[in-house]
């Protein structure tokens, strides 16, 4: 219950400073979103209309006000972009991109445990490729990716887009493999000095089994860290996918809803993608916690 | 011996960006040799405005990294006066609202923040050094404590040496061998965040562009003229895959 009222808090707190961050920002900003949008030919009477009719015509602290009371509403704006309710475009395009998100770590989960027990086992050597390969851009892999597609297969994201909604959640499970197979890979090698003197010692217990039984319970509460710790990069590549695949998403909305400074759209969907990160970060910790309860019980 | 290398490097690479600078305008269009893949005449081919690759592509480089030496000496900056303002009031409630402000920084998808604040006309200097700073504090936090926590640190504090000289002529060199691979992972991270950014369409056009403004006409042209993308991509990897080699590899050497 403590650990929930923290998250709750510490998660309104970085909303609060955030979104009045970019409703500061948005109030001092050189450009104007209205004539952004009503489009270079629009004449002066639309502009302001629109500008009336957005409320960019109030100062910024009172727009953020009445955005709060909107928010406390069950309203959170109207997205000029895309003509509707900001609230309404996040949960039509977001569930896509969870969906893309969550098979994104199952994949990449497995890979990772894959990777982990076969490959690495904490050597230095590793760890540098692995941590390498972490930090280069998440739009490498698919930009290499469509150009293999469109040269070799000869596949475009409009004629095939199954393929690519394949292809994209491949894309965006390395990241999440990488790092799953990193945090295991460094806890497998002390999980196995462990077992090896677990099996030495309990040779008569069928030592091979008892190795699982350690290993497994070990290196869990590790696998719930790495998972949790997977979300926001593979966030990012999902995002990036579906913007090289032009697919249809809530990560290719939001660039695009950035493109045009669409303030409504940006602070809904950075609050509801907060929020998420801050229930999954609860879990993680309800789950680690559980985890190390049950590995500490285990007597070797 | 290695400082004054460093300081060379950093110094060329200025020059030579305030030499593309200029050297962007005399980079010649051909209309009539637009999206030509490579050959002899122009060896890495040409773009969309018929420009060679092969002048383009080592302006945009040198350009991208003077880019991330801005991001990163500002990044840099507010993570070592941060991490000296934690040492100071260690444990304080000052100390305590800087690491709820890094982990508040660090809690958000830092790609989605930074189009959020880029799109603001918020230079992505600033959104990118807003992001950065956190490795280098952290490391600069914990390993100047540990340089602070040293007997004859103490010692000196007590004979009534000052902070500011005890930090600067003890703690600071003597904690720089752990911040150091910090310092190159906060690199790496802001030329990596630098790429991604342009390449997502906030940051240089293509006017005078950097690497991942040329890595994103990938998606403008389908994956088709590999050879405007792919030599951009490839290299802001080769690059980025450097510096976070070289942290992890000093912070082995240095745990060793």
């Amino acid at each position: 219950m403590r650990e929930f009222i923290y998250v709750l808090f510490h998660t309104a707190a970085v909303f609060l400073v955030a979104s009045a961050l970019v409703f500061t920002a948005a109030s001092v900003q050189s450009s104007d979103p209205a004539r952004a949008l009503a489009g270079p030919l629009a004449a002066e009477a639309q502009v302001a209309e629109l500008r009336t009719q957005l409320g960019l015509d109030k100062p910024a602290p009172q727009q953020y006000l009445s955005w709060l009371r909107g928010i406390a509403a069950g309203s959170s704006g109207w997205s000029a972009f895309h003509h509707r309710p900001s609230a309404d475009v996040v949960a039509d395009l977001l569930p896509v991109s969870l969906v893309r998100i969550v098979l994104a770590l199952i994949v990449g989960a497995g890979l990772g445990w894959l990777m982990a027990q076969r490959l690495f086992s904490g050597q230095p050597s590793f760890t540098i490729i692995g941590t390498a390969w972490l930090a280069i851009p998440v739009f490498s892999p698919a930009a290499l990716a469509l150009w293999l597609m469109s040269s070799g297969a000869h596949l475009t994201p409009m004629t095939t887009p199954l393929w690519f909604e394949g292809a994209t959640v491949l894309i965006a499970s390395l990241p999440a493999s990488l790092l799953v197979a990193m945090t295991f890979g460094t806890r497998l090698h002390g999980v196995r000095q462990l077992s090896l003197t677990a099996q030495y010692l309990c040779y008569s217990r069928a030592p091979v089994a008892y190795s699982r039984r350690i290993l497994l319970r070990e290196a869990m509460p590790s696998a719930a860290s790495a998972f949790s710790n997977a979300v926001i990069p593979t966030l990012s590549a999902v995002t990036i996918c579906e913007v090289v695949f032009s697919l249809k998403g809530f990560g290719a909305a939001f660039v695009k809803a950035s493109q045009v400074a669409d303030v409504p759209l940006m602070v809904t969907g950075l609050s509801v993608v907060l929020a998420i990160l801050a229930a999954v970060q609860f879990a993680n910790q309800l789950i680690s916690a559980k985890l190390l309860r049950r590995s500490s019980r285990v007597s070797y | 011996m290695s400082r004054i290398k460093g300081l060379a490097a950093v110094s060329a690479l200025v020059i030579l960006a305030n030499v593309a600078a200029d050297a962007w305008l005399k980079v010649p269009i051909d209309s009539r040799n637009v999206l030509q893949a490579p050959t002899f005449e122009a060896l890495l081919g040409t773009d969309h405005l018929g420009r060679s690759l092969l002048l383009i592509i080592p302006r945009s480089t040198i350009a991208t990294l003077a880019d991330c030496i801005v991001v990163f000496s500002i990044a840099a900056l507010l993570g070592l006066s941060a991490a000296c303002a934690s040492v100071f009031w260690l444990g304080r409630w000052q100390d305590r609202l800087v690491s709820a402000l890094a982990d508040g920084v660090r809690s958000f998808p830092a790609i989605l923040v930074a189009m959020v604040f880029a799109s603001l006309h918020i230079p992505v200097a600033l959104v990118l050094a807003g992001i950065v700073w956190v490795p280098v504090w952290r490391a600069a936090r914990a390993a100047l404590a540990e340089q602070f926590a040293r007997p004859f640190i103490l010692r000196a504090q007590a004979c009534g040496l000052g902070f500011s000289q005890v930090m600067l002529q003890e703690a600071l060199p003597l904690a720089w061998p752990v911040i150091l691979p910090s310092a190159l992972g906060a690199m790496a991270e802001c030329l990596s965040g630098l790429a991604v950014l342009e390449f997502l369409g906030f940051g240089r056009d293509l006017g005078s562009p950097g690497l991942g403004t040329l890595a994103s006409q990938v998606v403008f042209l389908g994956g088709t003229a590999w050879w405007i993308w792919l030599p951009p991509t490839l290299l802001v990897c080769a690059i980025v895959a450097i510096f976070a080699g070289e942290a992890v590899a000093k912070t082995v050497k240095e745990t060793k």
